[in-house]
């Protein structure tokens, strides 16, 4: 290997000087003008080309001076937020049936939620919306009922959460229960859920206290309009709909 | 927002040039136009003594524009004519406002102007003129004004560009980036010094250098007598490791991809040797060296080129993208000597510093961060070292590193070759040693997500695309924080006169007259310094020296047993060549 001097410099300490100051105001938004007193810069008049005799004085300006230095006035160090983000709006064409992504922040609409009973059908993988008089035609055993909750995250996608109900006999689970605190939470703050594997229930993460949190942009649709997009082909509104036909052993 | 009215002249400049490989750019013409009066100067400068000064001036009372500011100040310093003071660069402020995780957007001047809505020249005749500039001389009078005209079209572009971007400009912040160019083209015109001879027999060989790499090379047989790849004796040797070779996404074949090797081979001598030889041949397989008439190879550093504000280097030539015992190429010029600066730990220290966890600035600052971890987590005892705990001290060296970069404990243990459960140990660990970091981490990825982006502290900006990759802004904060530190240093370095090779991710290259070496060496650590305490509000950051002079070169021993093998082949097909 090549020849290693001083391998470490004597262990890195806050300065008890702070950070070098600033020699010039230039670099802050209101660019300072030219130095007026004995600055080799004024050798030149700057309304003309640069005259030869003048470039050695020039870079040596340039070198005594330190102009990186000049630069970097404390001021221009960021702390956290300097720009506020302007996005166009834009109308999400399908509403995904799911839960929101685990890493994300999200809000529920408060006035946005619906009880329905749904099919999950193994063949295509799909939920299909079931009517009330299509669930009447069939057990109990074969559907679920669940709680739609409307979502939103911080990129104005939505999404719709589906959190299961408890049964006609009282079958509950922790998961759902869970859930529904969750959505419950997220009507007033953001939120993020994060799946507890010891304890088979979701937690509840929350920004800190810190973070000015914005509002959220919730779609401006009706329940029913979320519905139609969500399940859009999905509705079962027939008994005599193939699947219904299919589940009931008639095809 | 950058305010215009403390100069009393703004200046739009763009040369045309020539830039044959390997060699400083060859200005053609330049023109400038003074944005306020319209006035416009035009030099043909592709004569045996082109004027010793620019058309325009150059001092702190005026403000010099362009795009990709790094050329023209390259021509400025091939001219030998002193750079500009003030430097707004368009460059780096379009690619800060359309910087989008993942989302490509073109950020020549023609997509500058098109993402305005402006008229802008069609790339068939930019590319048109730009062959012409490139060709070289002589030029006849009808080219010279065509490309004069052309030159003087781009400066009109700038000159209805610079309206739409000043909103957008950072103020101080911006005059800083565009300062940052003067360093570059000092460094993409004085390129590394390398060993001659060798570039010289590289080329001439490399070829038939690949037949002995194959028969001399390969003791562990991964290749048949032909020189096709044996898949199924390093799936053997990677199963007898117990790990499992991942496949391409595409076609589902096994990965030689270089990261997918190198992190398969560690630990393991047969598939080290695989993944070196694996480089070597394609090294021998790639590209030629660019060297110039003097020696040197250079690669042009893109600044700002990539998503976290980093360089971005053209690989071909660069020696730093090569396999590494081809450092060995890089020799200093007679009488000087080279230094390797670079700083220890840096996206470590950064992290300590922003996040205000003390537990973790006192672990950058010991002297060894790796075991002092391993200490402040009970992973190791007190007293203990890198010679008493290597094995462990390499995973924590890992897991430290790791998660700045939001290493799952799936990860990990892939590179570690631990279980998942010792990986979430480790992970564990961490997160008990430095909790306030934790938080902090978690509160950035938050800002991210809900503010819906990322700043460096001097305002480099990262908005995240369609998807929200967390990992990508958990980060950011080093990333993009070690770049400005980078760049504040080579400013520095830049005003003391240091002479800067190559700025090689943490690390300056820089070349001096052996006899100067030591002052040129304190200066570049007090450019370093200099930047690390500014940006971290007083603490320094540690740096490490490096020196090569005429007799040694920047390698290992493990390097230099194979740079030693190739110099020795190449010599012995020279000679065979020359029937000596």
């Amino acid at each position: 290997m090549s020849k290693k001097i001083q391998t470490k410099q004597s262990a890195p300490t806050r300065a008890e000087s702070g950070p070098p100051q600033a020699v010039s105001s230039a670099a802050t938004s209101t660019p300072a003008r030219p130095p007026s007193s004995d600055g080799t810069a004024r050798a030149t008049d700057s309304t003309e080309p640069i005259q030869e005799s003048n470039i050695g004085a020039i870079v040596k300006e340039a070198k005594a001076t330190s102009l990186t230095r000049q630069l970097t006035p404390d001021a221009l160090k960021l702390d956290v937020a300097h720009h506020q983000l302007a996005v166009n709006a834009s109308e999400q064409s399908m509403i995904p049936l799911g839960a929101p992504n685990k890493q994300l922040f999200f809000r529920v609409a408060s006035a946005l939620s619906m009880l329905v009973c749904l099919l999950d059908w193994k063949a295509d993988g799909f939920s299909y919306l079931l009517t009330q008089t299509v669930q009447r035609a069939i057990s109990e055993a074969d559907v679920k009922f669940v709680k739609l909750y409307v979502w939103v995250d911080r990129r104005d996608n939505v999404g719709v959460w589906a959190v299961g109900v408890p049964y006609s006999d009282g079958t509950n689970y922790d998961a759902w229960k869970s859930g529904h605190k969750v959505c419950e939470r997220a009507k007033t703050e953001w939120v993020k859920k994060r799946w507890n594997r010891q304890m088979g229930v979701y937690d509840i993460v929350t920004l800190h206290p810190s973070v000015e949190a914005p509002k959220p942009n919730f779609p401006e649709l009706t329940m029913e309009e979320v519905v139609e997009r969500v399940f859009e082909g999905r509705i079962i509104d027939s008994v005599d709909h193939p699947i219904i036909r299919e589940l009931q052993g008639l095809m | 927002m950058l305010n215009l009215e403390g100069y009393k002249q703004i200046w739009l400049v763009d040369f045309e040039f020539g830039a044959p490989e390997g060699h400083p750019p060859a200005p053609r013409c330049v023109v400038a136009r003074e944005f306020h009066s319209g006035e416009e100067r035009r030099v043909w400068l592709d004569v045996d003594q082109p004027p010793r000064c620019p058309p325009y001036p150059v001092d702190a009372s005026s403000l010099f524009i362009a795009f990709s500011a790094q050329a023209e100040l390259s021509c400025h310093l091939t001219l030998g004519w002193p750079l500009p003071v003030r430097i707004i660069d368009l460059f780096p402020e379009f690619c800060r406002m359309t910087n989008v995780h993942r989302v490509k957007h073109g950020r020549s001047l023609l997509h500058a102007l098109r993402h305005f809505g402006l008229d802008a020249m069609d790339s068939e005749k930019k590319d048109w003129f730009r062959d012409l500039a490139l060709r070289g001389g002589p030029y006849s009078e009808t080219e010279r004004s065509e490309l004069m005209a052309y030159c003087a079209e781009d400066v009109r572009a700038l000159a209805v560009l610079l309206p739409k971007m000043l909103p957008y400009l950072d103020g101080g912040r911006s005059l800083l980036r565009g300062h940052y160019s003067r360093a570059v083209a000092a460094i993409n015109v004085t390129g590394v010094p390398v060993d001659a001879r060798f570039a010289w027999m590289w080329n001439k060989h490399r070829t038939e250098l690949r037949q002995h790499v194959l028969r001399e090379r390969d003791q562990d047989g991964f290749h048949d007598p032909s020189g096709t790849f044996r898949y199924d004796k390093a799936a053997a040797a990677i199963r007898a490791t117990g790990r499992v070779w991942p496949r391409t996404k595409g076609t589902r074949r096994y990965s030689l991809a270089k990261d997918v090797l190198k992190s398969l081979s560690e630990g393991h001598a047969p598939l080290e040797r695989l993944y070196e030889l694996r480089r070597l041949l394609a090294a021998a397989t790639g590209s030629d060296f660019v060297v110039g008439p003097d020696a040197r190879v250079r690669a042009p550093v893109w600044p700002y080129s990539t998503v976290t504000g980093r360089n971005q280097t053209n690989k071909r030539p660069q020696l730093f993208g090569l396999p590494s015992w081809m450092r060995g190429a890089i020799a200093p010029a007679p009488g000087h000597t080279l230094a390797y600066i670079d700083w220890g730990q840096q996206e470590f220290g950064i992290a300590a510093v922003l996040s205000g966890d003390n537990a973790m600035l006192s672990t950058y600052q010991s002297d060894d961060p790796y075991v002092a971890f391993g200490i402040e987590a009970r992973l190791l005892p007190e007293g203990a070292s890198k010679q008493s705990h290597p094995k462990v001290r390499a995973q924590l060296k890992a897991c430290a590193l790791g998660v700045l970069y939001g290493k799952t404990a799936h990860g990990l243990s892939q590179d570690l070759d631990i279980t998942h459960h010792e990986a979430q140990q480790l992970l564990r660990a961490h997160r008990r040693a430095y909790p306030t970091f934790w938080e902090w981490i978690e509160g950035v990825v938050t800002f991210a997500d809900i503010q819906g982006y990322a700043l460096s502290r001097l305002g480099w900006r990262l908005r995240p695309g369609p998807e929200f990759n967390e990992r990508t802004f958990r980060n950011y904060p080093m990333q993009a924080n070690a770049a400005e530190m980078m760049r504040l240093a080579a400013g520095h370095a830049h005003d003391r006169g240091v002479r800067v090779c190559a700025i090689v991710h943490d690390a300056f290259l820089i070349e001096v007259p052996s006899v100067a070496i030591d002052t040129a060496v304190a200066d570049m650590r007090s450019a370093m310094n200099e930047a690390s305490t500014y940006l971290l509000d007083g603490v320094t950051l540690k740096t490490d020296v490096d020196l090569i002079d005429d007799t040694s070169r920047m390698l290992n021993d493990e390097q230099r047993e194979t740079w030693e093998w190739v110099y020795a082949k190449l010599e012995e097909l020279e000679q065979q060549a020359t029937g000596q």
